[in-house]
């Protein structure tokens, strides 16, 4: 009786300090990472099946979007809009990750942040998709961005071009048409492959302390750079002038948030070794990182009901780039505190 | 009810709670930048974040004295936003330069936890694609709290960080002053100016006394009165003026890469655009944004060193400045998809250079290899994403380019230092099959991992290349180096000349000795034309290197063995007849191919390796200056002319037949070094196989033999010299049996 409660101790003992050493290294970022990639897959799957759905209602009238049954068609488009809607904020949460590890930063490309070969710029995604009609679209833009573009309308050419009452509230107004069926359907399972491709590749990823510092270093400077930028000229700030055709049903500060959890997550990779070296470089972090979630979380809240005058809107741009400037200091300075060279 | 119990219960908390110093800064500065954005929205929640801010100033920041809110109250009151913006702007510097303060204070009084806060007090430089932030001071810092540094030299370092950290910031903060006056955003230009004034304050010491009133006055004029003549004034007081000067490394670090960045800014906007008919139309975004990104190495390269610069010469500094700014909008105006023809930013680019290449000394430009390390990383990216599309005509461009930049840059060291790491990374850039070669990878439209794979065992071949050479550019370094290129290049071509010259010493054949000189001597005033005109554009030349050498060398080895066929047909078969009238006859017969044929081979002997001579010791010029290359090469070309000498010196002495052996013996082995170095260039460029024998030899083999551990370089190599001597032997077999014929005729 006496070795066994010995036993339990010893292995109770154990299991605390491999908990604790798994919370104190990067592994805890793959962790992270998995979890939410495998939580993203069940979304895209469940959008790629509404896809299909959709696509066999319209092949059953012969691809004429006028005869389709409104009651079903409503159903399958709602279901696929709940499913892309729950998966690109999971995907968000993650992206900081994704985009900062150079095994998986093709992947950010595809799903997330590649443009179309038509816009050019210097990110222009990989993969061309074939439609069930043998038509292929080269280089179509990220896969995220073009079922957006299907299913809200916002890209003429992956949509029906018919107005339909998506939504269900007797009005026609943003995002209510109906989708080409041809490209929803090939773009859904083009994002499902990519997003299992994720999770295998990431599987395999084995990450380092300077894989957490280079993604940090990376990812940070974009909340003003990128995302504070592309909200300025969207829909949420522009209203009806906006001519983005993306990142106009979730706003760029919603993935902003979702983006400085996925370097929150990151951060903790790497943390206890910061705080060994600094406490209060340590805590500057943490709060920094938290206080730029809170300000982008109130200012997502603020968009709903005011209007930033250019101006405002170009202070709010600075102080982003302000508290992100910030932020990669003190990061870089970590980093250096730890001897991990960027 | 909440807005009365807020207030209050932060009121109680601050008597509860004492915060770092770098906490409590953070809050007051962002609470005040959000309740400037309420103001307009919501002055009661101004209000409130007003007093988060006094209450976490009391909480942490006392150390620095009491801070004067009444501005912020008072602008609050009356709802006057600029007035806010700025009071704002006012107490965030001031709270900057009371935290250096406290700084220096706990340095000299040895207080490391008191010091250890506030240096996390501060602002930071943006980071850009080439330069992350600054970590010295941090690091200084540490090294002093471990004993491994003393007081001085971390004040030194920690001066340097932080105080170039805000004259970069005080620069940022008067150009947003001009961006927004050009918009009529009033209130930014105005808190702009109270930051660029805040930073000024904090810089102050370091600013001539004789003219720090009336800077102050400028300043402060430019706050109150926000305009392009204010602004214009204050840029003035300020322009050639550095607060903590550049250390001699960083001086150096951003000399070179403003030279560097600028030169290749035309080389990426030239794979940009296309003109046709007078009309220039973009065709690659992606060389756009690469130019732009050089551009804005470039810039910040010289807004670091503009002070030094004016010091030098005012004039030239603000004709760079203007060249540089024109550039600037040229590349924007691309941006915009209204490009400017490649002529038109190449003269903007040369009018740029020009000052610049006056203004900076070449000490200054030692081409470190942490700064090309930085531009190849930024190829390799370009190389990756351009694979990544499909477009493999772009990432060849853009792995030429990486190549480019190390050949004309580090590589000259690496082969001095560690041949054989050299070797290394030219098969990765290359050929190499293990890990597959980059030029391999994209030749056979190979895979993303792949890819990856090689990029990332060159970074890491890379990196140890740069620790190798990073550390020393002295005068003598350069010397040695100058000296060992030049003497092994000279070698080979001279044993060349002075075997075949010492063979043709017979009156009979010694006027084919003068195309061999003449051609010789072309090589080399080409290869100093070659070393002058790549003055500057090296890079430009680099990417030709390889490919220009392979051509050349198989031009060299064809003609020598020729040469040497005619060589040992004649020379030697006809001097055993002593059948002079008939050796005459033959050798008027086809003199005047054999005039041309030794013509091209004393030029090629010289120039195969005078061109990636003149490319490696122009890397070196960038390097250390031109004297110690030019002593370095001076004292190797005597001593390749007295190995020279000393040969024709032991032919002379040697009997006559003896002689013919030592200079047939004397040719093999050029020969044999001469195919196994063009094989191994042929096997770089991917024209030729690579079968690799065992772990490869020691890299001092192939330096001087010129053989490599390659099957195909063997072979080729026993191949030629068994040619050479077994056709000498079928000559002798044929002489005897004629002999033999002709004597059993008698």
């Amino acid at each position: 009786m006496k070795t066994k409660k010995i036993l339990q101790c010893i292995i109770g003992v154990v299991t605390l300090l491999a908990s604790s050493a798994l919370a104190d290294s990067p592994t805890v970022v793959k962790s992270y990472l998995l979890t939410q990639v495998t939580l993203q897959q069940k979304s895209t799957n469940a959008l790629k099946n509404a896809a299909r759905r959709y696509f066999d209602l319209v092949k059953a009238q012969n691809f004429k979007y006028t005869k389709l049954d409104a009651a079903a068609t409503r159903k399958a488009v709602q279901e696929a809009r709940v499913a892309w809607s729950k998966a690109s904020p999971l995907y968000e949460s993650v992206e900081g990750i994704v985009a900062g590890v150079e095994m998986l930063a093709s992947f950010d490309l595809n799903l997330d942040a590649g443009s179309s070969a038509k816009d050019g710029g210097d990110a222009i995604v990989e993969f061309d998709l074939k439609l069930g009609n043998g038509q292929v679209l080269a280089k179509p833009g990220n896969a995220f961005g073009v079922i957006e573009g299907s299913l809200w309308g916002t890209e003429k050419t992956y949509s029906s071009g018919l107005p339909f009452d998506v939504d269900g509230n007797g009005k026609i107004d943003f995002g209510d048409q109906l989708p080409d069926a041809y490209v929803l359907q090939a773009a859904a399972d083009k994002l499902d492959e990519l997003t299992g491709q994720l999770l295998e590749t990431a599987k395999k990823w084995n990450p380092t302390t300077a894989d957490v510092f280079a993604a940090l270093v990376a990812n940070v400077p974009t909340a003003a750079s990128v995302f504070i930028e592309r909200w300025k000229t969207s829909r949420f700030v522009l209203g009806e002038k906006s001519t983005q055709r993306d990142f106009n049903v979730i706003s760029s500060l919603n993935d902003l948030v979702q983006n400085i959890s996925s370097w929150q997550n990151l951060y903790k990779g790497v943390t206890a070794g910061v705080k060994a070296k600094n406490a209060a470089l340590d805590a500057q972090i943490n709060t920094g990182l938290s206080s730029l979630k809170s300000w982008a979380q109130k200012l997502e809240a603020q968009e709903k009901t005011r209007r930033f005058t250019p101006e405002q809107a170009e202070a709010i741009g600075k102080e982003g780039e302000n508290r992100a400037t910030a932020l990669t200091g003190r990061i870089s300075q970590a980093a250096a505190l730890l001897g991990v060279k960027l | 009810m909440l807005r009365f119990l807020v207030p209050i219960l932060l009121l109680l908390s601050s008597f509860a709670f004492a915060s770092e110093p770098s906490t409590a800064a953070e809050i007051v500065r962002a609470s005040l930048s959000s309740a400037q954005t309420e103001l307009s929205f919501d002055p009661a929640s101004s209000q409130d974040l007003l007093l988060t801010a006094k209450i976490a100033y009391q909480n942490g920041l006392l150390g620095l004295g009491q801070a004067d809110f009444s501005s912020l109250e008072k602008a609050l009151k009356i709802r006057d936003e600029k007035a806010f913006a700025i009071a704002t702007a006012t107490l965030w510097t001031s709270i900057l330069r009371g935290a250096y303060q406290q700084l220096e204070i706990s340095l000299q009084k040895q207080d490391f936890n008191a010091a250890r806060a506030w240096l996390l007090v501060r602002e930071y430089r943006r980071a850009t694609k080439f330069n992350p932030p600054e970590t010295e001071a941090t690091l200084a810092f540490e090294a002093l709290a471990a004993k491994s540094a003393d007081t001085k030299s971390t004040l030194l370092a920690i001066k340097a960080d932080l105080l170039g950290t805000y004259q970069a910031r005080l620069s940022e903060a008067l150009l947003e002053v001009e961006r927004n006056l050009k918009r009529n955003f009033g209130v930014l230009a105005a808190q702009n100016a109270a930051l660029a004034n805040g930073y000024f304050l904090l810089l102050e010491q370091g600013y001539p006394n004789a003219k720090l009133a009336a800077a102050k006055i400028a300043f402060k004029a430019l706050v109150a009165l926000p305009s392009t003549a204010s602004l214009q004034v204050v840029q003035t007081m300020i322009r050639g003026w550095r607060a903590a000067p550049l250390s001699e490394t960083e001086r150096n670090k951003r000399a070179a890469q403003l030279m560097r960045f600028y030169s290749l800014i035309p080389v990426e906007y030239a794979r940009g655009v296309k003109t046709e008919n007078g009309l220039t139309q973009i065709t690659r975004d992606l060389e756009i944004a690469e130019a732009t990104a050089f551009w804005q190495g470039a810039n910040a390269a010289f807004t670091d060193l503009e002070s030094l610069l004016v010091q030098r010469n005012a004039d030239l500094t603000a004709s760079a400045r203007a060249n540089l700014q024109l550039v600037g909008q040229q590349l924007e105006l691309a941006s915009r998809k209204q490009p400017v023809s490649l002529a038109e930013l190449q003269q903007a680019i040369e009018a740029g250079q020009k000052p610049l290449e006056q203004l900076i000394p070449a000490a200054w430009r030692a081409t470190t290899a942490s700064a090309d390390l930085v531009v190849i990383r930024q190829h390799l990216g370009q190389l990756e994403t351009a694979l990544q599309q499909g477009a493999f005509e772009q990432a060849e461009t853009a792995r030429v380019s990486a190549y480019a930049v190390l050949e004309s840059g580090v590589e000259a060291r690496i082969k001095f230092f560690q041949p054989q790491l050299a070797t290394e990374i030219e098969m990765l850039f290359w050929n190499g099959s293990n890990p597959l070669g980059l030029a391999k990878i994209i030749a056979e439209q190979g895979s993303l991992e792949q890819l990856r794979n090689t990029r990332r065992e060159l970074l890491v071949k890379l990196e140890q290349a740069a620790k190798l050479v990073g550390t020393d550019t002295s005068p003598t370094a350069t010397f040695v180096n100058a000296l060992v290129i030049v003497f092994r290049e000279g070698l080979e071509a001279v044993l060349i000349l002075a075997a075949l010259l010492g063979s043709l010493k017979r009156p009979e054949v010694r006027h084919l000795r003068r195309p061999l000189w003449v051609g010789a001597i072309a090589a080399l005033f080409a290869s100093a034309l070659t070393f002058l005109i790549m003055r500057g554009i090296v890079n430009a030349f680099a990417v030709f290197g390889e490919r220009l050498e392979a051509v050349v060398s198989v031009i060299a080895v064809v003609v020598l063995l020729i040469i040497m066929n005619w060589f040992f047909h004649n020379v030697y078969w006809n001097d055993r007849l002593a059948s002079f009238h008939k050796q005459k006859h033959s050798l008027l017969g086809v003199s005047t191919g054999q005039g041309l044929g030794l013509l091209v081979l004393g030029f090629t002997a010289m120039y195969r390796e005078g061109f990636e001579t003149a490319l490696f010791l122009q890397s070196l010029v960038l390097q250390s200056g031109v004297s110690s290359v030019l002593s370095g090469t001076a004292v190797a070309l005597a001593a390749v002319t007295v190995v020279g000498v000393l040969v024709f010196a032991l032919q002379t002495k040697l009997p006559h037949k003896k002689m013919l052996v030592f200079t047939g013996v004397l040719i093999c082995a050029v020969l044999w070094v001469m195919v196994g170095n063009t094989v191994h260039i042929w096997q770089v460029v991917g024209w030729l196989p690579i079968h690799a024998i065992g772990n490869g030899f020691p890299a001092a083999i192939g330096l001087w033999l010129g053989t490599f551990a390659t099957w195909e370089g063997i072979l080729i190599q026993t191949v030629a010299v068994t040619l050479v001597i077994g056709s000498y032997f079928l000559a002798e077999g044929l002489k005897h049996r004629t002999m033999q014929q002709k004597a059993a005729a008698a």
